[in-house]
């Protein structure tokens, strides 16, 4: 029997022990001393959280896959199990061998979201590993970051060795064979660092460095060496169907956030919402072959016994086989008892019809993004979707028997106006309207519409066409919440409205993150040392102490935040090249100031720069179709 | 057809609690292929149900589960098909025909007996004392205390059986064994029994000084005699 890193006596002790003894169904054990590369992959959040991440099961089970490599996990102790191991000195161990984190060759850490940053800080050091990579030797694991944050890896910059730029499918290879036989050579840490700069898609931020000038910009990013590459570009799986799949994904005794198997059906997004930093990222787009998809649904189910699946993807209904593939997975699920979840589809009859099928009518509601309120905005951020597709596709779904809806919106968007936001509380009162007149008062049965709005501050992030953009203060982030709640009460149907919305010091801070620089750092350790942790949770979040971090390393908040960008100004990602243009970005800026749409993929390409990759879908020069 | 059956339960898994762990078999019998029957409705679920659950940390010789399939047909190889779909320390040791007429394996359940392996010091040198005070005594009382006030129970009552094992040659440790209530109305826990065993000495515990592990558990016979739950039952 394994024997576990933490006593029986601790386990009895803390929150759901479970976290920490592995042993999971489908989690791979394998002889220490029989392979050459140990690396651990950290998911920086509570064990449930992590182990909902399908990018996780997808590099764990890649490695697995490797006979000389064994991928374990870690995730971020609880406040309870972090205590006693500072108390105690144990070290932080890995699930599968229970080894500490400190022996393995490798640290790997996803980076999903900026508010984990603190998160990262306490790994580190509960593992006994130095925080700066200059500080570290062969003693300690290369520290590696990947995952959506790594495309602004700067404010993190100086806790890693490596950054992995993309999707991670298609470069780890290299990267352990460089790391091996670097070793077998006993090359110094440093000289391993400079031949992985060299890797496709690996950065290595101790090689390069930052000029500033004086307004804080900044002035020149550049290589420290020749050999090292000026630019680095994010790597991209060429074909998803022949790419690694996670068919036995790992399944956590104790249930996690997101419980249930996920198909991943295309990467990418035809749709270029000018807010939306994933629908650049993952340009371009390429679909999952539907027979390939179809036999991973089978493996899936057989190899887990699970009784939920969903499909994932940034617009399901985007995908060109969508139907055969839902009518399949129907069919498949009916006779294995299995619930389908769906993923937000556009409402259309066809949509209704399968949500009739798969989900009880009463109990579900329709969701409609239209993130902003009033047309002239939602042509500003480039959302397609009008008035008359949410109108129409409510009334279509009253007649069948719904009678809950979701919206949802962004507050702060550039150009917005007090008529943009009682565009909110109107909208939901046309959708009222539409349901009065649709479905006569003797069909009610007694039921009410309920119209739910949510809004959410908005964070203009890297890669995207608002990376120029200035972001709202925290005032008038509250007062557009309080705008927003006056203009649904005004409404004449005001009470089927309920309306969402959260507090807005954590949005500060991912938007200071998102497009930080190398001075952050300090700010990030300094608050670390202040106790700040888990900062995506409201519990643990001490917006006090940061704002102490900021002032003690005299840093202005908003010179990440509201400041609006000159078009030619260097941003610290700029190094990064994602295949989009920065120059496609500017047209999309000046589009959006403007208030011009701008077609999707499917109708007509943009020249946005993705078809560089010569694999996208709609591209031209793309191979898939 | 009903089908009940038996497992074990050892080591790092004992920290999975009792919703867990069933979460855990229901998937491992939809992965076997065991044509198990469900309910209807928008999220059907197995009929499947747990005869008692076991506290989180307590290990198990014997505990039980009760399903109900559609068929036999495929069910030839349930127990190696099922063992397959365990994680290590889990094992299906039966599989076992029930009548229709069967009470569920939770109604059914009336005694369990139990091994605390003890770590702590002291309690392990007062072993036999406690326990031979404990045989000696009238009556035993524990008091818990519930919302309408302190409930007072005679453990005297409670338990039926109840002996000690010194360390032995053969790794046995220092434990006490008993068989006790475990029906659904008079459930006794372990730990009940153990701070009274030791109550006499002063000695107070927390969970992490001794371990228990579950020997067996029981319903009644036609006469009153406690026997396993799989007791007569034509194994599959
Ligand atoms: S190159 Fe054209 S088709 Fe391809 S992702 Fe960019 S805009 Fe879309």
């Amino acid at each position: 029997m394994r024997k576990l890193a933490l006593s029986d006596e601790i386990l009895l002790q803390i929150d759901k022990p479970a976290r920490y003894i592995g042993e999971e169904k489908n989690s791979i054990m394998k002889n220490a001393a029989e392979v050459a590369v140990r690396f651990v992959m950290c998911f920086p959040d509570l064990y449930e959280i992590g182990m909902s991440h399908l990018g996780i099961q997808i590099l764990y089970g890649m490695f697995n896959s490797y006979e000389d490599t064994w991928c374990e996990r870690v995730y971020s102790p609880g406040s309870d199990l972090d205590d006693i191991l500072r108390k105690r000195n144990i070290p932080l161990f890995a699930l599968e061998s229970q080894d500490p984190v400190k022996d393995f060759d490798f640290l790997g850490i996803t980076l999903q979201y900026e508010m984990c940053y603190t998160n990262i800080l306490q790994i580190l050091d509960l593992s006994h590993i130095p925080f700066h990579a200059d500080k570290r030797t062969w003693d300690d694991p290369i520290v590696i970051g990947g995952g959506p944050c790594a495309y602004n890896p700067e404010p993190i910059a100086e806790f890693f060795d490596l950054f992995y730029i993309g999707e991670g499918e298609t470069s780890y290879r290299q990267l352990l064979d460089v790391y091996k036989t670097d070793r077998a050579n006993q090359v110094t840490r440093e000289e391993f660092l400079r031949h992985a700069s060299t890797v496709p898609g690996i950065y290595v931020p101790s090689l390069y460095r930052t000029e500033y000038k004086e307004d804080g910009t900044i002035a020149s990013f550049t290589p420290l060496f020749q050999d090292v590459p000026k630019t680095v570009r994010k790597e991209v799986v060429g074909n998803l169907s022949e790419s690694f799949y996670p068919t036995k994904p790992v399944l956590p005794f104790i249930k996690a956030t997101q419980d249930r198997l996920v198909l991943e059906i295309m990467r990418g997004c035809i749709r270029g919402c000018r807010f939306c930093q994933a629908g650049q990222l993952y340009r371009p787009i390429r679909e999952r072959n539907i027979e390939v998809l179809k036999q991973y649904a089978r493996e899936l189910i057989k190899n887990t016994g699970h009784e939920e699946i969903c499909l994932s993807s940034l617009s399901s209904s985007d995908y060109s086989h969508l139907e055969e593939l839902l009518l399949f997975l129907i069919d498949e699920c009916d006779a294995n008892k299995i619930n389908i979840s769906l993923p937000s589809l556009r409402i259309d009859q066809f949509s209704l019809d399968v949500m009739n099928k798969v989900q009880d009518v009463k109990k579900t509601s329709l969701t409609f993004a239209p993130e902003a309120g009033s047309q002239r905005l939602r042509n500003v951020i480039n959302k397609g979707l009008t008035e008359e597709d949410i109108l129409g596709g409510s009334k279509m779904a009253f007649e069948g028997g719904w009678n809950k809806v979701k919206l949802y919106f962004m507050l702060g968007l550039p150009t917005e106006t007090e008529e943009d936001i009682k565009g909110i509380g109107k909208l939901c009162n046309e959708i009222a309207k539409v349901y009065f007149d649709t479905v006569p008062k003797e069909k009610r049965n007694g039921q009410k519409i309920q119209i739910t709005a949510s809004t959410s501050f908005f964070i203009p992030k890297p890669f995207t066409a608002f990376q120029w953009a200035s972001m709202n203060t925290q005032e008038e982030f509250r007062e557009k919440a309080f705008q927003t709640r006056c203009g649904i009460i005004e409404q004449l149907n005001q009470r089927s409205i309920k309306y969402n919305w959260h507090d807005t010091d954590v949005s500060v801070l991912e938007g200071i993150f998102a497009r930080g620089d190398r001075k952050i750092a300090n700010v990030i350790e300094k608050a670390y040392e202040k106790g700040c942790m888990f900062d995506a949770w409201n519990e643990t979040f001490h917006y006090d102490k940061w704002l102490e971090s900021f002032d003690e390393c005299g840093l202005s908040i908003d010179f990440y935040t509201t400041r609006e960008r000159n078009d030619d100004e260097i941003f610290p990602w700029d190094f990064i090249d994602i295949g989009v243009t920065k120059a496609f970005l500017l047209r999309e800026w000046k589009n959006a100031l403007a208030g011009k749409v701008t077609a999707n993929c499917r109708a007509q390409c943009q020249g946005c720069g993705a078809a560089s990759y010569g694999v996208g879908f709609y591209c031209p020069g793309g191979d898939q179709k | 057809m009903k089908l009940r059956v038996r497992f074990s339960k050892f080591g790092p898994v004992k920290f999975i609690g009792h919703l867990d762990i069933m979460r855990f078999v229901q998937k491992a019998v939809k992965a076997a292929g065991i044509p198990v029957k469900y309910t209807e409705g928008y999220s059907p679920h197995q009929i499947l149900s747990f005869a008692h659950p076991l506290g989180v940390g307590v290990e198990s010789e014997s505990e039980y589960f009760d399903l109900e399939v559609t068929t036999l047909d495929g069910c030839e190889h349930f127990k190696v098909n099922l063992n397959r779909q365990m994680c290590e320390g889990m094992s299906i040791l039966g599989v076992y025909l029930l009548p229709d007429d069967t009470k569920n394996a939770m109604a059914s359940v009336k005694f369990a007996s139990y091994r605390v392996e003890l770590h702590h010091k002291d309690a392990s040198d007062l072993l036999s004392d406690a326990v031979e005070r404990f045989i000696a005594s009238e009556s035993v009382l524990s008091y818990k205390e519930t919302k309408t006030g302190v409930q007072e129970r005679d453990l005297k009552e409670a338990v039926k059986e109840i002996s000690y094992v010194k360390e032995s040659n053969n790794g046995e440790k220092n434990a006490v064994i008993f068989t006790a209530d475990a029906s659904s109305g008079g459930n006794l826990k372990p730990a009940t029994l153990m701070e009274a065993l030791y109550r006499p000495f002063d000695i107070t515990f927390n969970p992490w000084d001794y371990q228990i592990i579950r020997t067996e558990v029981y319903k009644e016979d036609r006469d009153g005699k406690p026997v396993p739950l799989s007791f007569g039952l034509e194994e599959l």
